[in-house]
């Protein structure tokens, strides 16, 4: 990002947290990012046009919750992605066919995957359908290989991928 | 390899492994699992053919892992009832 940039960015922020604070929230204000994310909008449509000067539009988002990633830190492949906040509200209104295939969609199962699980199930209380894949190779099971999703049923999506998956190779490698 | 020579290698094994005298073979599966070939730094592994052979009895289990390639256990792994 340019100086020039950089400063608009931090005019807009001060500006925000200004305006909180005029609102009557001054400790919101000073930590305001914890709560907002601010992003400009490319490209806007109906962006005002005015001479000498250029106007920008920002979109405030509201923060909902962090997406934990875990990456393989030898070829940077996914291990797992979870975002708790989609999990609610819960329910069981998608059938198991069609929540089924949002779990497929999110998980890409390889060739191998052998479906092993793919139901509601109760998870801290609520219930999630729960889609997994184990590993096979010319028929054998591959020890320790896994899929495993986990679907709002209320909503239909996927909040929570995990995976362990492996080519088989049984020539000594690094892995 | 076949499963009756996968069971006698395991039982051939059996001192060795501190499986008890009178726990049997309760299982017997065709697998592929992760060996360890080479130590850190290197940490070479292969994949391997194996036989999984489960000795049971009312106090736990031990599994005997029998290397198609090798003919040899190369894993034991044990639990509880």
């Amino acid at each position: 990002m340019s100086d020039e940039a950089s400063a608009v960015v931090r005019f807009v922020w001060a500006h925000l947290a200004r305006k909180v604070e005029r609102a009557g929230f001054p400790e919101e204000a000073r930590a305001l990012r914890e709560h907002v994310d601010l992003a400009e909008v490319l490209d806007p449509a109906d962006l005002p046009s005015v001479p000498s000067l250029r106007v920008q539009r920002f979109e405030v988002r509201r923060r909902v919750g962090e997406l934990v990633v875990e990456l393989n830190a030898s070829d940077a492949s996914l291990l797992s992605w979870l975002f708790p906040p989609a999990r609610l509200p819960a329910g069981k209104d998608l059938g198991r066919d069609q929540a089924l295939q949002i779990a497929e969609r999110a998980a890409a199962p390889p060739a191998g995957a052998v479906l092993t699980e793919a139901e509601y199930q109760d998870v801290g209380g609520d219930p999630v359908f729960v889609a997994a894949w184990a590993h096979e190779e010319d028929g054998l099971p591959v020890e320790r290989d896994y899929l495993r999703v986990f679907v709002n049923g209320r909503t239909g999506q996927p909040f929570s991928v995990s995976r362990r998956w492996h080519v088989v190779d049984l020539n000594a490698t690094v892995r | 390899m076949t499963e009756s020579e996968a069971r006698a290698i395991a039982e051939a094994q059996r001192e060795a492994c501190e499986v008890p005298a009178d726990w049997a073979i309760e299982r017997a599966e065709r697998r592929i699992i992760e060996l360890l070939e080479a130590p850190p730094p290197d940490a070479r592994v292969r994949d391997a053919l194996v036989w999984i052979l489960r000795f049971e009895s009312g106090l736990g289990w031990l599994e005997l892992a029998v290397d198609e390639k090798t003919r040899t256990v190369v894993r034991v792994e044990r639990g509880r009832a």
